[in-house]
């Protein structure tokens, strides 16, 4: 089933299209769950939350690409469910890594930037990527947006395990630039 | 807390850049392209069966076949291939395995075998005139989602009006023979496409209906570690004692029912699951048990010990006895 008729389904409010989407996109919103949680449980519950909110955001809304629309939301519930298991001292994994990394883009003196809004900073991030080398933008949007190992990138393009490390820690540093460029405290 | 916001902040970047992360199609030589897409046989197919007499030579009324013909007249078994799937309507990602099957009687799903599997019941790859039981019908397109349903399906056309019988060595509703359009393969019943069937159900179709029609059990228990999975062990059960206990407990799971599509697992097995998370990893056992029936099918299913009191996927727990009896078996 195309994209459109599962979203017409959802429109409708008929049922069929949670099952239609967890059909097509159960395995793909798992995958991502499952890079940033780590634990088979919690990324299923994330999966099936994410199922309820795109039933609850549609309509109103009307995605344009149902795989990232929905990809967004998993990612979100992940994140927060991240967050809270780190909270009770269970997070770890890929998603700390992330952090730690991002950690190096934030600009050390960043006393008198603007605390930008978050629409300010998603062009920036947008422009920035679309500022990348092909293969650079791949890497970190696998890395950082999925949050794939370093190990599975590599796999997934054929590059070497250093050259993606490379990749990414370019990227950052381009992105530390870019903010302390545009003086934008995050 | 700012790095926290920076990585909450690139999941709204665009969908152009998270589209254009999927990993890379991987090109390959046409003809073997072509081959690996006729040997796992792609696609998910909806089908379902009109279960009256047909015309056995019907030809497909579509234009999308796509598989090369190939005489069906020496018995040969030649699996079908699935019409490639249009833009719009990428089932699965590249890296997905994909089966073609059929719903038999609205509900009883068959996946096709592949080579390899198809071997134990046919050894050299024919197939004679004692292979073919009953006739059951022609396949014909319909919706499949449920039976009062018109919304829209994929369906496979290189299936369409192909005939279906029992296969009849076996001697029951485990194994059906599909041939037309110049293919014939096996397909193994896999389940019931609805919910509340019992593991009692999907035995008796593949006609084990006693502990005796088992020949072995095996079973792998893996524990979560860092990112996968992990083996602990592999074992195979032969003790004839063991695979009666084991078939008369899970003969007796009484599967539980969602009220819908919207409804999540039942609250019990929730509340089971958040005190099965605090568990130590290592407790956090799952065990992938498979039955190897004597007539060469197989019945698999997921037991995890230290879910509630036992759980086997789909079911209500074990009660306290029977779980520390699979323990014992298991562990």
């Amino acid at each position: 089933m195309n994209d459109d008729k599962i979203v017409e389904l959802y429109l409708l409010r008929n049922e069929k299209a949670i099952k239609a989407t967890a059909y097509k996109y159960g395995k793909y919103c798992y995958s991502i769950a499952y890079g940033i949680l780590e634990n088979r449980e919690d990324a299923e519950e994330c999966v099936n939350e994410a199922y309820l909110n795109t039933w609850n955001c549609i309509p109103p809304q009307r995605p344009k690409l149902l795989r990232t629309f929905i990809g967004k939301i998993t990612r979100n519930l992940s994140l927060k469910l991240y967050e809270k298991r780190s909270a009770e001292k269970r997070g770890g994994g890929q998603a700390a890594l992330c952090l730690e990394e991002l950690a190096e883009c934030i600009p050390a003196n960043s006393d008198g930037g603007r605390i930008a809004d978050d629409i300010a900073i998603k062009q920036l991030l947008n422009g920035f990527l679309e500022g990348l080398p092909t293969d650079m933008r791949r890497v970190f949007v696998r890395r950082y947006w999925y949050m794939s190992s370093v190990a599975e990138i590599a796999d997934m393009y054929g590059f070497t395990h250093s050259k993606v490390a490379t990749l990414l820690h370019r990227g950052r540093k381009k992105l530390k630039a870019l903010l302390e460029k545009e003086g934008i405290e995050i | 807390m700012k790095n926290k916001r920076l990585l909450q902040l690139i999941g709204d970047i665009d969908d152009s850049h998270i589209n254009e992360a999927e990993p890379v199609k991987r090109s390959m030589p046409k003809f073997w392209k072509y081959a690996s897409i006729a040997a796992c046989a792609c696609i998910t197919v909806a089908v379902c069966l009109l279960l009256i007499g047909g015309d056995r030579k019907t030809p497909p009324n579509d234009e999308t076949l796509s598989a090369p013909a190939v005489s069906t007249e020496d018995g040969m078994l030649s699996p079908f291939a699935a019409t490639p799937p249009s833009d719009g309507e990428d089932w699965f990602a590249e890296d997905e395995l994909r089966h073609v099957e059929i719903i038999l009687q609205g509900n009883m799903v068959y996946t096709q075998l592949g080579e390899t599997e198809c071997r134990a019941f046919v050894k050299d790859g024919r197939l004679d005139a004692a292979a073919y039981g009953e006739k059951l019908g022609a396949v014909k397109e319909i919706g499949a989602w449920d039976k009062a349903d018109n919304s829209p399906c994929s369906q496979e056309p290189n299936l369409r009006g192909c005939d279906v019988f029992w296969y009849a060595p076996i001697d029951c509703q485990g194994l059906i023979i599909v041939e037309g359009n110049g293919h014939r393969n096996l397909f193994e019943f896999c389940g019931f496409s609805e919910e509340g069937h019992s593991i009692a159900e999907v035995l008796e179709v593949k006609g084990a209906h006693s502990a005796e029609d088992v020949e072995l059990l095996s079973y792998i228990t893996q524990v979560p570690t860092g990112t996968l999975m992990e083996v602990q062990k592999a074992s195979i059960v032969t003790d004839y004692e063991e695979i009666a206990a084991v078939t008369e407990i899970i003969t007796k799971l009484k599967p539980y029912i969602r009220e819908s599509n919207l409804s999540g697992d039942p609250d019990w097995l929730c509340d089971a699951r958040e005190e099965y998370k605090k568990l130590d990893k290592k407790q956090q056992t799952a065990i992938q048990v498979k039955l190897s029936l004597k007539n060469g099918l197989a019945v698999s299913f997921e037991y995890q010990p230290n879910l509630g009191s036992g759980y086997i996927q789909g079911n209500y727990f074990l009660s306290n006895e029977d779980n520390a009896k699979l323990k014992e078996i298991f562990e």
